[in-house]
């Protein structure tokens, strides 16, 4: 911190940031609060299924038509749902269901957006123009749609779940990456590797592609939450995970009917999706304040650094 | 702008065609059999003959694929597999209740939300500024079909006040339209906030305020009238997040519109219909991306000349 040691000669403006990201989101109100509401889903998943062990209702598929519809009482602390489910239990495990659907689809989108935006991005031309137009033609049906069409014509269940929402989504990530390698490949270490003699391939996915990432690092809590909210939309549909399985949006959808005798039924797995999603989305507005690259580029050195910066100068 | 409106048009041809392309191809995308599937699980091997004769699936894929195109440019969208009615037929009759809900759910989106995000942006940083910001981040994260079914619950079943289903009246119209604009309203009073506040930042503001212009008049004739721009675009961008919410909303309050058609083709796998109504919806974005586009380039002269 003291300027007195700081040597004046080259400027950290590229100094390790990611092991300072974790400090930052937690600064920024609201990702703090993304990250909190995160790490409550996390332990959920993590620890949940072991505290909700131990008794034959903690099976989230246990049946006991005796019991349905149970308002919460201490061995049912949530009450049970039609079939005499408990519904706590059913909302936990549910967690691992509703979330990890999410992150698969992201992956899944990510692994096929992310090298397309490249190829489109680096090569132009004809590879390029073809890319972009097919992408044109996903993007000009509306997301939840085609989700919804390929979960039809697939089938349910969770990997088809996790494929149709992917391939609705993976067009936002071809499109980021491409822009940002279009400017990334301009750049004089891009020439500078290829003065050495490296193969464009090789400058590509070594060098471009890597200096690349940070839009779709921005991009993806956002993603996350909106794979989540197609998925269980998909579920509330009727069309998502297979019968017995605890999915928050398929639990919504079996309610349905109860809205007028149980609806506090549908308010728990709705508050449970609805935790989730606004916990990707603060933390990613979050993220976009603190990783932006257009607020990088743009003079938004630490006040410390710019006022070195300038003595620099001088 | 006939120049550039002839322009956009043309460019919008050829995703048209891929689109049709891309609704034909979904129908190939199921697994196994597409006539055996179609048949349902009943029935027998002379019913799954037939079907395979009459949709087609004996012919060579490049074959069916040019009567699909064939018949498309017609108008034919084909048979209904449930009614046996034309796809065509069923959309357009119910075409008028799916419009009538996304244009009254827009235009609640827009109003509401624009005001939110012009106050937001005034009260920079205030309490209001910071209550209306969480309200937002509320808005695009309620998945629409919770937001609909808590409603019915406060509205319907509890008070009592406005019917749960149905498009009979207008009361009816109410529920639906709310559902359907929480999102928008969500995502437009977002970007309003940050269009105004870097409206409200640039010279002309400081110019207008230095004459004596009162602060009100300053936001209403000056800043929200920039700030409004990219708005417009906005409004084209969440079209299809609309129209997905759309079709949840139709299913939770029996409106008779595309999306439950959508849904209830899906529960009985009418296919024929299913490739039908997703089309209509791709063709349905397009238009509205094309109109905002337009829309954009007549406020905006200096799209038009790029």
């Amino acid at each position: 911190m003291t300027e007195s040691t700081a040597p004046l000669a080259p400027l950290p403006v590229a100094a390790p940031r990611r092991d300072h990201l974790l400090r930052r989101l937690l600064r920024h109100r609201s990702s703090r609060l993304g990250l909190i509401l995160l790490a409550g889903y996390v332990a959920v998943i993590v620890v949940g299924p072991l505290l909700v062990a131990g008794s034959p209702t903690s099976d989230p598929h246990y049946q006991n038509l005796g019991e349905s519809l149970q308002g919460p009482s201490a061995s049912h602390w949530l009450g049970t749902d039609q079939l005499g489910r408990d519904e706590l239990v059913r909302l936990v495990i549910g967690a691992r269901y509703t979330i990890l659907i999410g992150i698969g689809a992201v992956v899944a989108g990510v692994l096929i957006g992310v090298p397309l935006g490249a190829l489109s991005g680096f090569y132009r031309g004809w590879v390029d123009l073809l890319i972009q137009r097919f992408i044109d033609i996903v993007l000009a049906f509306p997301h939840f749609l085609l989700a919804l069409a390929l979960v039809a014509v697939l089938g349910p269940g969770l990997r088809n779940l996790i494929i149709a929402v992917a391939l609705a989504s993976f067009p936002r990530f071809v499109r980021l990456v491409r822009a940002s390698v279009l400017s990334v490949r301009e750049q004089p270490f891009t020439e500078a590797a290829r003065a050495l003699g490296v193969s464009e391939r090789r400058v590509l996915w070594r060098h471009v592609l890597p200096n690349s990432l940070t839009p779709v690092i921005v991009q993806a809590p956002l993603e996350l939450g909106s794979a989540i909210l197609t998925a269980s939309g998909l579920g509330f549909l009727g069309l998502g995970v297979r019968q017995p399985t605890p999915e928050w949006g398929t639990m919504l959808g079996e309610s349905r009917d109860l809205i007028f005798s149980n609806p506090r039924l549908l308010t728990y797995p709705g508050l449970c999706i609805l935790g989730a999603i606004l916990a990707f989305n603060l933390l990613g507005d979050g993220m976009r304040d603190v990783l932006d690259p257009r607020l990088r580029s743009r003079k938004r050195l630490p006040r410390r650094l710019r006022r070195l910066s300038g003595k620099a100068g001088r | 702008m006939m120049g550039y409106v002839t322009r956009r048009l043309l460019i919008a041809v050829p995703t048209l065609v891929g689109v049709a392309v891309v609704s034909f191809l979904l129908m190939r995308l199921i697994p196994g059999d597409p006539a055996r599937v179609l048949a349902g699980p009943d029935a027998t091997a002379a019913d799954v003959e037939l079907i395979r004769r009459q949709f087609g699936f004996d012919k060579p894929v490049l074959n069916q694929f040019l009567d699909y195109m064939g018949r498309l440019a017609t108008g034919d969208l084909g048979r209904s597999a449930r009614t046996g009615d034309s796809v065509l037929a069923e959309i357009l009759a119910r075409l008028p209740y799916t419009v009538m809900l996304a244009v009254l759910a827009t235009l609640l989106a827009v109003l509401v939300g624009c005001t939110l995000g012009v106050i937001a942006a005034v009260r920079r940083e205030g309490l209001a500024d910071l209550v209306l910001s969480g309200l937002s981040v509320f808005g695009v994260s309620m998945p629409v079909y919770w937001v609909g079914l808590l409603l019915v619950i406060l509205f319907s079943v509890n008070l009592g006040w406005l019917p749960a289903a149905g498009a009979e009246s207008w009361q009816g119209y109410i529920l639906p339209t709310v559902t359907l604009s929480f999102f928008t309203i969500g995502f437009i009073s977002r970007q309003m906030r940050s269009a105004m506040v870097e409206t409200m930042e640039m010279d002309f503001i400081r110019t207008v305020r230095a004459k004596g212009v009162a602060r009100w008049a300053v936001v209403l004739r000056h800043a929200v009238r920039n700030a409004a721009l990219p708005v417009v675009t906005v409004i084209g961008l969440q079209f299809g997040q609309l129209l997905g919410g759309a079709v949840i909303t139709e299913t939770i309050f029996a409106w008779p519109g595309i999306g439950r058609l959508l849904v209830e083709s899906i529960g009985a796998r009418d296919f024929t219909t299913v490739q039908g109504a997703i089309l209509i919806f791709a063709v349905a974005l397009i238009l509205v991306n094309l109109l905002t586009d337009i829309v954009y380039a007549y406020i905006d002269p200096r799209i038009r000349y790029d």
